[in-house]
C-alpha cells in the first residue's frame, strides 16, 4: 500500500488534523509516514498545504515528487485545483464546493466548480453542509477525512480508532460529531461516485447528495449499490421527474429551481428533526433553550455560547465546566412552564466553581420543583454584552400563520420591540416577510429600512456598528431555511414548528451570540386542494345557469335574483330552474331535480336556506351537473349556530374534488354572488330602483371582490359612475377564494383594475393572493387592497411574544405592497384609489413629477404642504425655461401681469377664467419635465362656469376637459373642493374621463401612491434629452 | 525505547530532553519555534522562558552551560545574526555544561528575509556542526551534539531547514541511555577561560585552533558521514539533498555516495570518494557549502563538478525531488498541467486585526505629506505592505524601523513614521528608542501593541499594555499618546497621529489592542485614551 496525497486548504481549515488522523492509522498498522507540514507567515488566510506521504516500505524524501500524488484531498475547491501539477494523470481529486473568497480576484465559483469536475476522477461535496448536519462546522475536515477513506487502503474501523484517538482530549461529544461527519464524508463521496457512474452530471449528483438523510450518510449499507443509497436516488428521481433511462439516469435538466444556499440538505434536515422529534415524543410543545441553540446552530446561523443541558438528577461534570472561558457561568432553570425565566427567577449569574453551580442548580431545582415541570438546568457561558441599554440586543424570529404561511421577522430585542413595535409607523420598528416569498438579501434589505438597522450598523448617533451585514445575512438565511422547511405542514414528517425565536441575540466581534431562545410546535395550516381553474373562469362568464331555491313569493331572494338575471339579458332559454311542482316560472323552464337538467350548467346559483345546501353539493357531486356554483344563504358557518352545516358544505365541497373533473367550484356561502358585465348576469339580491341604471353603458375595466357584501354595495353606489365589468361578492370562502378569482381575472383582457377587500384569507391563501397579485402587477394591471382586521396587530403585540409582533396584518400591508399592489388604510382612500386607477389605466406614468395649477391660494399651499408630508411619493415639477416663458405669457396675454406668480403650484387667483385655465394645462402637458396634471378650483369664482346650468357650455370644464384627454396621454386630475351644488360639475368631469377629488391634498396622496404603483410595476424609461 | 511520530523541531526538542538540558532557550521564530514550544509543553521541570531576543537566548544558554549544566538554545537562521557576537565567542570561552545551538535555515523563504545558511557561521566560529537528514536523525543528532559538546568542550550546531523542521515522521526514541544523561551540575570552571580580556583570549583562541584536529578526526570517523563506494559517479550531498537522491533512484544507488551530516568538512572520506569517481554531483540544501569548499578556487583537475554552481541545480530556493532528479538526468513522473485559474492566495491581516485599524488611520493622517517615509519592522503588521494600505516601507530586521527613521530624519526626511510590534520593540526596539530620545530625533514611533507575538503563533511578550507606557515614561519619552485602533475611533486617531507628526522631535504612539487569537484573560486592559504628556 502507497498513498501520496497533498492535503489543502486555506489557514485555519485543519487541514494538519487530517494528516494527523491518518497518520495514526498508518502507524497503528506498522507503515511508514512522512507528513510535510506549512507554519508561520502563510497561515494568515493564504494557502496551506501539507504533503502526507504513507507506504509499506521506506520512504526518503518529506516532499511528494511533482505527479506522484495519488490525491489531492482539499477543504476549498481553488485550493484543490492549485496543486493540479502534483497529481498523477489517474489520481483522484476530493475536495469541497465551499469556497473561501477572501481574495479579490477569486475566480467565479461555477468556473472553479467546472474546473474540478474536469478531472477525470473526483468527488466535489459540501464538506460544510456534510458538516453541519454531523453536529459543527468545525468538522468539515473529518468530512474530507471520510471522502478520502474510499479511496485509501484502511479499513473503517482503524481510521475511527484514530479519530477517536485524535479528539479524545476534547471530550465524548466532539468524538461523536467527528466520527459521524467521518460516515457522513465516506458516504456523500461513495454516493458521488455512484451517482457519477450512472451517468448523472455532477451537478444533478450534488443535488441528490443535499437530499440524503443521516441514516443514508451514516449507514455502511449505503456503500452497497443494492441499499439505501439506490433507494434513495430512485426517490429522488421520482420527486424531481428526471428519466431513469440508462444514458441520462440523472441530467443536467434538474436545473436551479431552489436557491440553494436558503434550504437545509437532506442531512442537515434530519438532524433537526430528531431535535423536534425528541421534544414531541415527551409530550412537550415548547421548545428548550438549548433545543433552540441546536436548531440554529444546526443551520448554521449562529454559534451560540457555550452551553450545557444538565437533567434533572444529574450533575455537570467538573472537566465539562473548566472548558467554559471566563470566571462566571449562568445557571438556567429548564422548563417547559417557564418562559420568561428573569421574571421567574429562574437564572442565576455563578462563579466558575464547581461547588457554586452545583450549589445553585440544587437550588434552582429545589425552588422551582412542585411549582413547575422541572427538566433540568442549563450551564451557559457568561457572555458580557458590551451594547447595554436601547439597542443593545437583537431578535429574530419565524413564526407559522394560517394565512401566509411562515413569516420572518427580526428587530430591536428584549423590551425595546414591543414598545417601539407599538409607537412607531410599521415597518420601522421591525422588519417582517412572508418566508416563501423572500430570500436573505432581501429580507436584509428590509431590515436596512429599519431604525433597529440604523443602530445596530451604528449609524444612529452615539452607536456604532454591532454586527455586519454578512452575520445578519448568515442568520435570516438560517431562519428562512428553517421556516420554509419546518414552519409548514409537513403531513406525517414530524411536528411543525409553530414558533422559533431567538431574543435576545447579543453581539461580540460583529457576531451574533444568542443570549436565549424559545420555539413551540404545533401543527401548520395546511392548504385546501386546488380548485380547477377553468371552472372558476366559466363562473365569470358562463354560458347557462341554473337557478335552486327560486320562490314563489315575488319578494324573495331567488325570486329577486332571477328577475336581475333576466334583466341583465341573459338568454332567457339559457337559464333553468330547479324546482318541483312547477314547469316555468317568470318564463323560464322549471325541472323538478339536478338530476334532471338536461346537461350540465356552467352555473348554479343556491338561495335556498342552508341546510340544505349540502345535499344540494352532494347531488351536484353524484351527477356532475354543474361546473360552478354559487350559495347566496348565509347561516354557512359564519355564526355558532351554523357552525355544523359549514362543515357539512365544505365536506361535500371535499368529496367533489375526489371526481375526475375536479368537481364544482363554489363561491359562498354568505355571499350575494356575482355581478358580471361581460357575463350579462347579476345575483345581486338589491332591487334594481336602488342602484343608479348605468347598464347602458359600456363597462369600465375595473373589478371589486369582497368579503363583505356590504361593502361591495356601498361602492357601488358611492362609484357608481366606475360601472365596474365584475362585482364579486366572495362570503365564507368554503372553496373558491380571493387568489382563484384574481387568477381567473388576470387572464382577462376586460380587466385592468382590481379592488380588492378582505378580512380573511383561507388557509394559506394570502401567500397565493400575494403571488396572484405580483403576477397581475408584472403584467400591468393595478389591484388596490384593503385588509380589515387590523386590531389584531394590537392584541398580538401586547401578547408579549416579539415574533408575534409580525401580526397577520402588518405582514399582509408590508407583503402585498412588496408584490406591487396599492394598499390602502380606509374607505375613502379605497374609492379614491380605484377611481383613479381605473380612470387613468390608459395614462401613461413616466415619473413622478406634477404640475399643480388652482385659482385658490389655500390650495396651493395645501398640495405643496401635502407634497412634503411623511409618506408622499410624488413631487413637484421644476419649471422648465421654456415652460416658465410660455406661462409667463400666458398670463400677461390675459392680463393677469403683476397678480399671479409663475410657480409650480401655480395660484390663478379667483380673476382666471377656463380659458386661462386652458392654456395653462396644455402647456404643462406638452412640457417634458411635467409627467402629471393637478387641475383644481374653487368653482364659487365668478369667472367660472361651474353651475349645472353652464355645464353645457363649451367654454366650461366638462368640454375643455375631452381636450386635455388628448394631449400626450399624461394623467390628469381634477380637484373640484365645494359642497354639493357642485356635484354635477364633478359628474360631468367624471365623465369626461378625469378622476375628480373634492380636496386638493387627497388628489396629491391619490396621484402620489398611483404613480409609484405604475413606476414599480412597469417603468417607463426617460425619452432621450433633444438637443 | 518509544516509537513517536514527531516534527523534525519536535524530535530535536526530545533529544534535548533525553539529553538531560536544565534550561531551553530561544526567541520565536520561522520554522524553530516549535523545538522551544515542545520544550515548554511537555518538560516543566526544564527551564523554558521566551526571551528578549536571540542574542539574549544565547548568553542565557552560555550562562547555564558556565553554571554546569547542559542547555539548549535555538533560533531561526536570522536569529543567528543577532546572536552572532556571543556565539563566536563562546567558541573562545568553551563550554563547562553541553551547549547546544539550533540554528532552522529557510530556504525558499517561506516565512523569511533571506536564505543565509547557518553552516558557514558554524566554520566561520570553528566549532562542529551536525545537519540530519531525517526526523530520527534530529533526535539521535542532538542527542550526539549533547555528548560531543560536552568531550570538546564547546558548543555545537545543529543545522536544520524547514522541510526538515516541519516534517513528521516516525521517530524511536531511547530516553534510558541513562549514561548519557547529565542532570547534575559540574564544578564551575576556571573564571580566566570566560574572561576574553586580550591576554586571555589569545590563549583560549589559540586552544580553539588545536582543537580543530580533534573535530575533524571526529567527522572523518563519525558513522554519520556515510559513505558508499559504488559506480564511477559520486553524489556528494548533505541533509534533505540525501532524501531527494534517494527517492529519484530508488534507494538503490549505482553510484558512490557520500553523505555529510558532521562538519568540519570529512576531508579522508572526501578524499576517498573522489579518488574512487571522476563525476562528482554535489547536492546540498542552502548555498553550495561543499561544492565550494571542495573546487576550491582552481577546481579539481581532471574532475567535473556538479552542482549549484555550474547551474545544474539553481542557486537559490529549496531543492525539491523533482530538482534532484532532473540533475541527476533523470526525467520526473507525468502530471496534469498546472490549472492557471488557480490565483495566488497570499497571507492577509485577519478580518478585524487592531492592525489594520491602526494602518487605515496611519495611511489617512498621511494622506496629506506627499513626502512621508513609513518604516516598519517584522510581523504580521508587515503585510501592511499589501493594499490596500501600503503603508510599510521597509522591513529589514528585527528593529530596524526605530534606527533607520532615525537615519532616515537626520537626511531631513518628513515627516518619518516607524511601525512596530510590541514584541519585535522588546527584541530589538529598545536600544534604538533610547539613542532617539537622546537626541529628540525627529520621528513618530509607533508601538503596535497587540500584546503577543502573533506571527509565530501568539507566544507571551516580554513588555505589553502598562508595562509597556512605564517602560516607555521610564526611558524618557516626553510625546507619549495611546489610542485603541477601532473604526469608531478612527477620526481620533488620524488626529492622534497628525499631533504626533507635527511635533517637532520624537512622538510615541501605542496603538494598544490585542490580537484577535489570543484568549480574553491574555489581553492588557483597555485603553486610557490619550495617556498625553508625561
Amino acid at each position: 500500500m502507497e498513498h501520496n496525497i497533498v492535503l489543502a486548504g486555506v489557514g485555519g481549515q485543519g487541514i494538519l488534523t487530517i494528516a494527523r488522523g491518518l497518520s495514526i492509522a498508518a502507524l497503528g498498522k506498522g507503515m511508514h509516514v512522512k507528513q510535510a507540514e506549512v507554519h508561520g507567515m502563510s497561515q494568515r488566510g493564504g494557502a496551506v498545504y501539507s504533503h502526507l506521504r504513507i507506504s509499506s516500505s521506506e520512504i526518503f524524501s518529506d516532499m511528494i515528487p511533482m505527479g506522484e500524488a495519488d490525491m489531492i484531498l482539499a477543504i476549498e475547491p481553488l485550493e484543490a485545483l492549485r496543486y493540479a501539477e502534483m497529481l498523477k494523470p489517474n489520481g483522484t481529486v476530493i475536495a469541497s464546493t465551499n469556497a473561501v473568497t477572501n481574495i479579490g480576484n477569486y475566480p467565479p465559483i461555477e468556473s472553479v466548480l467546472d474546473h474540478l469536475v474536469g478531472f477525470p476522477n473526483h468527488v466535489a461535496i459540501s464538506m460544510l453542509q456534510l458538516a453541519r448536519a454531523a453536529g459543527s462546522t468545525m468538522t468539515a475536515n473529518t468530512v474530507a477525512m471520510g471522502a478520502a477513506s474510499l479511496f485509501l487502503g484502511f479499513t473503517v474501523s482503524e481510521l475511527e480508532g484514530a479519530i477517536r484517538e485524535l479528539f479524545a482530549a476534547k471530550g465524548e461529544r466532539v468524538v461523536d460529531a467527528n466520527l459521524r461527519a467521518f460516515r457522513f464524508g465516506r458516504t456523500a463521496a461513495a454516493a458521488y461516485v455512484d451517482g457519477l457512474q450512472r451517468g448523472g452530471s455532477p451537478k444533478s449528483v450534488r443535488q441528490w447528495i443535499e437530499t440524503l438523510s443521516p441514516e443514508h450518510l451514516a449507514s455502511e449499507d449505503a456503500l452497497d449499490a443494492t441499499g439505501l443509497l439506490t433507494e434513495s436516488l430512485v426517490d429522488f428521481l421520482d420527486a424531481t421527474g428526471l428519466p431513469l433511462d440508462a444514458t441520462g439516469l440523472l441530467t443536467e435538466s434538474w436545473g436551479e429551481c431552489h436557491g440553494r444556499e436558503d434550504r437545509l440538505s437532506g442531512a442537515e434536515a434530519h438532524a433537526f428533526e430528531s431535535i423536534l422529534m425528541n421534544a414531541y415524543e415527551e409530550g412537550r410543545r415548547r421548545l428548550y433553550e438549548h433545543e433552540v441553540y441546536s436548531l440554529v446552530e444546526l443551520v448554521g446561523a449562529i454559534s451560540p455560547p457555550r452551553y450545557s443541558f444538565v437533567p434533572k438528577g444529574s450533575m455537570i461534570p467538573r472537566e465539562a465546566l473548566e472548558q467554559y472561558p471566563g470566571d462566571t457561568v449562568v445557571v438556567k432553570l429548564v422548563s417547559p412552564e417557564i418562559v420568561h425565566k428573569t421574571d421567574a427567577h429562574a437564572v442565576a449569574f455563578v462563579p466558575k466553581t464547581i461547588q457554586a453551580v452545583r450549589t445553585e442548580i440544587d437550588r434552582l431545582i429545589e425552588r422551582h420543583t412542585g411549582v413547575a415541570t422541572v427538566a433540568g438546568a442549563l450551564v451557559v457561558e457568561f457572555v458580557e454584552n458590551k451594547f447595554r441599554g436601547f439597542g443593545g440586543e437583537l431578535f429574530v424570529g419565524i413564526r407559522a400563520t394560517r394565512e401566509f404561511g411562515p413569516v420572518i421577522a427580526a428587530g430591536l430585542g428584549g423590551l425595546d420591540t414591543e414598545y417601539l413595535a407599538t409607537k412607531m409607523r410599521p415597518g420601522v420598528a421591525v422588519a417582517k416577510a412572508v418566508a416563501m416569498d423572500t430570500d436573505a438579501e432581501t429580507f436584509l434589505e428590509r431590515f436596512m429600512e429599519t431604525a433597529a438597522y440604523d443602530i445596530l450598523a451604528g449609524k444612529a448617533r452615539g452607536h456604532e456598528r454591532r454586527v455586519s451585514d454578512g452575520e445578519l445575512l448568515r442568520c435570516f438565511r438560517a431562519f428562512i431555511a428553517i421556516a420554509r422547511g419546518f414552519c409548514v405542514d409537513r403531513g406525517e414528517e414530524g411536528p411543525d414548528i409553530g414558533e422559533l425565536e431567538v431574543n435576545p441575540f447579543a453581539f461580540r466581534n460583529q457576531r451574533l451570540i444568542p443570549l436565549d431562545g424559545r420555539g413551540w410546535l404545533q401543527t401548520a395550516a395546511k392548504a385546501a386542494p386546488a380548485r380547477p381553474k377553468e371552472n372558476v373562469r366559466k363562473m365569470l362568464e358562463p354560458d347557462s345557469i341554473s337557478l335552486i331555491g327560486v320562490s314563489s313569493k315575488p319578494d324573495s331572494i331567488g325570486r329577486i335574483i332571477l328577475g336581475n338575471i333576466l334583466q341583465s339579458g341573459f338568454p332567457k332559454d339559457k337559464v333553468t330552474v330547479v324546482k318541483k311542482d312547477v314547469t316555468e316560472i317568470d318564463g323560464v323552464r322549471c325541472v323538478p331535480d339536478i338530476a334532471d337538467l338536461p346537461e350540465p350548467v356552467d352555473l348554479l346559483v343556491i338561495s335556498t336556506a342552508s341546510k340544505e345546501a349540502p345535499s344540494i353539493l352532494s347531488a351536484v357531486n353524484s351527477t356532475g351537473k354543474a361546473r360552478a356554483a354559487i350559495i347566496i344563504s348565509g347561516g354557512g358557518g359564519e355564526t355558532e349556530d351554523s357552525h355544523g352545516i359549514g362543515e357539512e358544505i365544505r365536506e361535500a365541497i371535499r368529496e367533489g374534488r375526489q371526481r375526475p373533473d375536479g368537481g364544482c367550484v363554489v363561491l359562498g356561502p354568505n355571499c350575494m354572488g356575482i355581478q358580471s358585465r361581460p357575463g350579462g348576469y347579476d345575483t345581486f339580491f338589491i332591487p334594481k330602483n336602488k342602484m343608479a341604471r348605468q347598464d347602458d353603458r359600456p363597462a369600465q375595466p375595473v373589478a371589486i371582490l369582497s368579503q363583505s357584501g356590504a361593502f361591495i354595495v356601498s361602492r357601488l353606489s358611492s362609484l357608481e359612475h366606475l360601472r365596474p365589468a365584475f362585482t364579486i361578492s366572495i362570503g365564507n370562502q368554503a372553496d373558491v377564494t380571493v387568489s382563484d378569482l384574481l387568477w381567473a381575472l388576470h387572464d382577462r383582457p376586460d380587466v385592468q383594475v382590481i379592488g380588492v377587500y378582505v378580512e380573511g384569507f383561507a388557509n394559506l391563501d394570502g401567500l397565493e393572493t400575494l403571488r396572484a397579485v405580483s403576477q397581475l402587477a408584472k403584467s400591468g394591471k393595478t389591484v388596490v387592497f384593503y385588509k380589515a382586521g387590523r386590531t389584531e396587530a394590537g392584541r398580538l403585540a401586547a401578547a408579549g411574544h416579539t415574533a408575534a409582533v409580525a401580526g397577520d396584518y402588518d405582514i399582509c400591508q408590508s407583503a402585498m405592497h412588496a408584490a406591487g399592489a396599492i394598499v390602502v388604510e380606509n374607505f375613502r382612500e379605497f374609492n379614491q384609489s380605484l377611481e383613479t386607477a381605473t380612470l387613468l389605466a390608459d395614462r401613461t406614468a413616466r415619473g413622478n413629477r406634477v404640475f399643480a395649477v388652482t385659482n385658490a391660494g389655500m390650495e396651493a399651499v395645501s398640495l405643496a404642504d401635502t407634497m412634503l408630508a411623511d409618506g408622499a411619493t410624488a413631487q413637484f415639477a421644476d419649471l422648465s425655461d421654456s415652460l416658465r416663458e410660455e406661462l409667463r405669457s400666458v398670463i400677461s396675454r390675459r392680463n393677469l401681469g403683476g397678480i399671479v406668480d409663475v410657480r409650480n403650484p401655480m395660484d390663478l387667483t379667483p380673476m382666471a377664467d377656463e380659458a386661462v385655465y386652458d392654456e395653462i394645462v396644455r402647456a404643462a402637458l406638452k412640457d417634458d419635465g411635467v409627467d402629471a396634471v393637478i387641475v383644481s378650483c374653487v368653482p364659487l369664482a365668478p369667472e367660472l362656469r361651474t353651475l349645472e346650468s353652464q355645464l353645457g357650455d363649451p367654454a366650461a370644464f366638462p368640454s375643455l376637459c375631452g381636450g386635455w384627454q388628448d394631449c400626450g396621454g399624461k394623467p390628469i386630475l381634477f380637484v373640484c373642493d365645494a359642497g354639493p351644488l357642485f356635484d354635477p360639475l364633478a359628474s360631468a368631469v367624471r365623465a369626461a374621463g378625469l378622476p375628480v377629488f373634492r380636496a386638493a391634498d387627497e388628489a396629491i396622496l391619490a396621484l402620489g401612491a398611483w404613480l409609484n404603483h405604475r413606476l414599480a410595476i412597469a417603468p417607463v424609461p426617460q425619452p432621450a434629452a433633444t438637443t | 525505547m518509544a516509537t513517536e511520530y514527531f516534527l523534525g523541531d519536535e524530535a530535536v526538542a526530545w533529544g534535548a530532553i533525553d539529553a538531560g538540558i536544565a534550561g531551553a532557550f530561544s526567541y520565536p521564530g520561522t520554522p524553530s519555534t516549535e523545538i522551544f514550544e515542545t520544550i515548554q509543553a511537555v518538560a516543566p521541570s526544564v527551564w523554558a522562558s521566551w526571551s528578549a531576543n536571540e542574542k539574549v537566548a544565547y548568553e542565557e544558554a552560555l550562562g547555564m552551560s558556565y553554571a554546569g549544566r547542559r542547555a539548549l538554545v535555538s533560533m531561526k537562521h536570522v536569529g543567528l545574526n543577532v546572536a552572532a557576537d556571543p556565539f563566536i565567542n563562546s567558541a573562545l570561552t568553551g563550554v563547562n555544561g553541553s551547549l547546544v545551538l539550533v540554528s532552522a535555515d529557510d530556504p525558499g523563504m517561506h516565512s523569511s528575509q533571506n536564505e543565509q545558511d547557518s553552516r558557514f557561521y558554524a566554520e566561520f566560529a570553528k566549532i562542529p556542526c551536525f545537519e540530519p537528514s531525517s526526523q530520527q536523525e534530529c533526535y539521535d543528532m542532538t542527542r550526539e551534539a549533547f555528548r560531543l559538546s560536552e568531550r570538546v568542550g564547546l558548543p555545537v550546531m545543529i543545522r536544520l531547514v524547514t522541510r526538515l523542521a516541519h516534517s513528521r515522521s516516525i521517530v524511536i526514541r531511547h530516553p534510558d541511555e541513562e549514561c548519557e544523561r547529565r542532570e547534575t551540575a559540574l564544578p564551575i570552571p576556571d573564571p580566566n577561560d570566560w574572561t576574553l580580556v586580550p591576554h586571555n583570549a589569545r590563549r583560549r583562541y589559540r586552544r580553539l585552533l588545536e582543537m580543530q584536529p580533534t573535530l575533524l578526526a571526529y567527522s572523518n570517523e563519525s558513522p554519520f558521514n556515510l559513505l558508499t563506494l559504488g559506480g564511477r559517479r559520486a553524489l556528494i550531498c548533505s541533509g534533505t539533498g540525501y532524501n531527494y537522491i534517494r527517492e529519484a533512484l530508488g534507494g538503490r544507488p549505482e553510484d558512490s555516495l557520500l553523505r555529510v551530516a558532521v562538519y568540519p568538512l570529512p576531508t579522508d572520506r572526501i578524499r576517498e570518494i573522489l579518488g574512487h569517481c571522476d563525476e562528482i554531483y554535489v547536492i546540498e540544501e542552502g548555498y553550495p557549502f561543499i561544492e565550494q569548499r571542495l573546487i576550491g578556487l582552481l577546481g579539481i583537475p581532471g574532475k567535473s563538478v556538479r552542482g549549484k554552481l555550474d547551474g545544474t541545480l539553481p542557486m537559490d530556493g529549496e531543492l525539491t525531488p523533482e530538482l534532484v532528479t532532473h540533475a541527476l538526468g533523470g526525467t520526473s513522473a507525468k502530471h496534469m498541467p498546472a490549472d492557471p485559474i488557480a490565483v495566488a492566495r497570499p497571507p492577509q491581516l485577519c478580518k478585524g486585526c487592531p492592525h489594520c485599524d491602526t494602518f487605515s488611520a496611519l495611511v489617512d493622517a498621511t494622506a496629506g505629506y506627499p513626502g512621508a517615509v513609513l518604516f516598519s519592522d517584522i510581523g504580521c503588521y508587515t503585510l501592511g505592505a499589501m493594499a490596500p494600505y501600503r503603508a510599510v516601507h521597509s522591513c529589514v530586521d528585527m528593529g530596524a524601523s526605530i534606527s533607520m527613521a532615525h537615519g532616515a530624519s537626520r537626511a531631513g526626511a518628513r515627516p518619518v513614521v516607524c511601525t512596530i510590534g510590541d514584541s519585535t520593540f522588546t527584541h530589538s526596539g529598545l536600544t534604538p528608542l533610547i539613542g532617539a530620545i537622546r537626541t529628540n530625533a525627529d520621528i513618530t514611533v509607533m508601538i503596535l501593541d497587540n500584546a503577543t507575538t502573533a506571527m509565530t503563533g501568539a507566544q507571551d511578550s516580554l513588555a505589553t499594555g502598562e508595562e509597556l507606557i512605564e517602560l516607555l515614561r521610564g526611558f524618557g519619552v516626553k510625546d507619549l499618546h495611546v489610542f485603541e485602533p477601532l473604526p469608531k475611533h478612527h477620526e481620533e486617531n488620524v488626529e492622534i497621529i497628525r499631533r504626533a507628526i507635527e511635533h517637532k522631535g520624537l512622538s510615541v504612539i501605542v496603538a494598544r489592542r490585542a490580537c484577535i487569537h489570543i484568549r480574553p484573560h491574555q489581553r492588557p486592559e483597555a485603553a486610557t485614551i490619550p495617556v498625553g504628556e508625561a
